[in-house]
This record gives C-alpha cells, structure tokens and sequence, in this order.
C-alpha cells in the first residue's frame, strides 16, 4: 500500500491511509461475519440476528470515532447476501453430500413434506441421491459447487469494498437473477409433485421462498453505484 | 461509456467545471442508465407478482388448493431414515463441512486473483473525494435496503423455525 496523503482532511485519523479500514471497523465485520453465518445455519437464526444487530452497532460506534465507514446499503446488501447464500448453502450441500443420514432424511422429507414435494417424493432414488427431481439436483450441483460458496466469497470482498468483490458480486448477482428463472421454470412445470403436493402448497412455498430474492433487490442499486470506491 | 459515467462521477464529486458537448453526453448516459436502472427494480417486482400469479392459477385449476388447510402429502411417498447410525452419521455430516469449507475456500483463494484490471486504476486520493452513487437514487436505495433488511430477518425466522416444526409434526 503506497497512500501517504489523506485528502479529506478531518474525516480519517492520521495514522490510517485513506482506503484502509480502521481496528473498529475490522471488529465489527468480524462481528458481521459471525452473524452471517449464525443466520445460515438455519437453526441458530435468532441468535445470528442478534449478532448482526451488535455488528451494525460497532460499525455506527466506528463512524463516530472519525473511521471510515461504508455506505449502510453496501453492508446491508453484503450481509443480506452471505446469509441468502449461506443458507442455501447449507440445506444443499445436506441434500447433496448427507442425503443418507437420518438428521438429513427427517429434514428434507420434512421439509419435502411441509414446503416442497420434491424433497419427499421418490427421496433417494436418483444417481446422486437426495432430491428425486432431476432437474432440482442439476441446480442444486451446480449452486452447491459454483453459484453460493462464491457469492459468500463474492459477498464478504464487496462489504470489504474489494475490486474483484465488486465485479464477482455484479456477476454472481446476475447468475443468481437467471438461476430464479430457471428454478421457477422446473418447479412449475412438476407442481404437481412439488408445491401441489405439500402441507402448505403454494402460499408455503412462497412465504418460505420469497426471502431469497437477493439480486433482484441488489442488481438496480449495483448499477447506479460509483465502482471506482471499490478500490482496495 | 463506463469512462464517460467514471468522468461523470469524477466531475461530480470534485465540482470541476465541464465542457458542454461532454455536459450532454455524460447527462445522455446518465439518463439512460437511470432508465435501466428503474427498469431493472419494477421487472424485479413485476417477476415476482407475474411467477407467484402463475402458481396461484395452477393451484386452484389442478384443484391442489392454496396450501392454507388444504394441502394434502402423497402418502406412502416417504422412504427410509435409517440413516448409518450415530458414528456413521457424523462422520457424513463431519464430511460434509469439511468439503463445505473447501469449497468456500477453494473459491475465496480463487477470486481475489481474477480481479478484472481496465487501464489505470484510480488513486485511493481521487476515489476518496468521489460520491458514492454515479447515479443519485436516495429513494430507491431506502426501498430496496429496506426490502434487504426485511429478507435477512424472513430468512433467519423461517430457517429457524422450520426444523422445528418438522419435529414437532414428524418426530424423530
């Protein structure tokens, strides 16, 4: 790092150079990240709840004591996407890698069961065991591997206003748009088994599901941003 | 055009003064970008309302009902849960994590070294005077962080709350 000068004079303590982040500010997204991925457990939500509330506190306590803090939407959007992403994550990796578990049995028939019949119907009969519908394991393969463990790294480098989390984030952020595309293209054409075959059908699947829709609420903002603050 | 809106944001953070025809253009890009910009945000609504119609209709016409008292499982669809006893199962699980942890790390190692390099990059000293919006959109912000907070929280109740319910109505 070769910053010697701090142009705004006032607003950054004099031993940080201008694109650092202060001590506070580092605490408080570790306090962030540990929210995140509380949330993404599934079980723990409430208590990473918590968390991300103490974490947002020490990131406001960090503005007050002169360090450099982003705008409250680049946290915001960074967090709401770890946890989307973290969550999905997890529930999948369960279907993919521990399909033949008992914890992982009870709670994706459940699951299947309560939200989405494709989680109980025909429950490990396929190649790669886990979900019984073809095409929601071709997702799940490709999210499990490529889409969410990179828009969690994508998410944390753009809340640390990192160049490449801004580009991996506008590109995960698209991916993520057409993926709900195609899932909701699968998902409707097997109602049926899915929604239709379920405790609480359609209004379930969607009161349960409409929380994801994470870039279809971060792509507009994405665009009217100034790129160039991710420099670090 | 990306450099005309990076001369844009420069322009308008440091109050410089601009000549005309570039005054057009970069109010020109400015205009249309805020045109996509709010057209990205209504599709998103307009998506969601069109999908979540057309689920409704498919309800009600297969006569499967809305899920509010009248949803119905198919029985006999559940299959075994045995699993591979308690060593064998955190073993699997314990696996799981570990290849859950590579693959976020393998992904985290990766993408830092892609960052896409475009001519000169900016000096923190330029950037720091800068706005942080090439396009001012303070009321669509608030909307959108506002729908963000509100989705983190559906997300860290619903997760939460399933397992559960799942419990509870299914046992162990």
């Amino acid at each position: 790092m070769s910053i010697s000068v701090s142009p705004v004079e006032g607003t950054l303590p004099s031993f940080l150079p201008n694109n650092s982040e202060g001590p506070l500010v580092r605490r408080a997204d570790r306090v962030l990240l540990v929210g995140c991925l509380l949330v993404g457990s599934q079980l723990l939500g409430p208590i990473g709840l918590v968390i991300l509330i103490v974490g947002l506190l020490l990131l406001r306590r960090a503005k007050h004591a002169g360090e450099d803090v982003r705008p409250l939407a680049v946290t915001v959007f960074g967090v709401f996407s770890i946890v989307d992403a973290a969550t999905n994550f997890l529930g999948w990796s369960i279907d993919t890698f521990a399909h033949d578990t008992h914890v992982g049995q009870v709670f994706m028939n459940g699951f299947g069961r309560l939200i989405d019949g494709g989680y109980y119907v025909d429950y490990n009969h396929l190649l790669l065991g886990g979900t019984g519908v073809a095409g929601e394991k071709s997702w799940q393969i490709f999210c499990v591997f490529g889409l969410f463990p990179l828009r969690i790294v994508a998410s944390w480098g753009f809340m640390k206003l990192k160049r490449w989390g801004f580009d991996m984030m506008l590109i995960t952020t698209w991916i993520y748009a057409i993926f709900w595309f195609g899932y909701l293209v699968n998902i409707s054409v097997d109602f049926e088994n899915r929604m239709g075959a379920t405790v609480f059908g359609v209004v379930g699947w969607w009161v349960f599901d409409i929380w994801y829709i994470t870039p279809f609420v971060i792509l507009p903002w994405m665009y009217a941003v100034n790129r160039r603050k991710w420099n670090r | 055009m990306s450099t005309r809106l990076d001369n844009a944001a420069r322009d308008v953070s440091s109050g410089g003064a601009t000549p005309p025809e570039v005054e057009e253009s970069q109010g020109d890009d400015l205009r249309r970008r805020r045109n996509a910009v709010n057209a990205l945000a209504a599709f998103g609504l307009l998506f969601f309302v069109g999908w979540i119609s057309v689920n409704v209709t498919q309800a009600l016409v297969q006569g499967h009902g809305l899920g509010i008292g009248d949803g119905h499982v198919q029985p006999g669809r559940v299959g075994d849960q045995s699993g591979h006893g308690w060593l064998g199962d955190t073993a699997v699980l314990a696996a799981t994590m570990a290849v859950d942890a590579l693959l976020v790390g393998a992904w985290a190692w990766l993408a830092p070294r892609l960052r896409i390099v475009g001519g000169k990059e900016p000096s923190p000293a330029e950037v720091a005077q800068e706005s942080w919006y090439v396009l001012p959109i303070p009321n669509l912000t608030r909307v959108l962080v506002g729908v963000g907070i509100a989705c983190a929280v559906g997300v860290a109740v619903c997760g939460a709350v399933l397992f559960p319910v799942i419990l509870i109505r299914y046992g162990w």
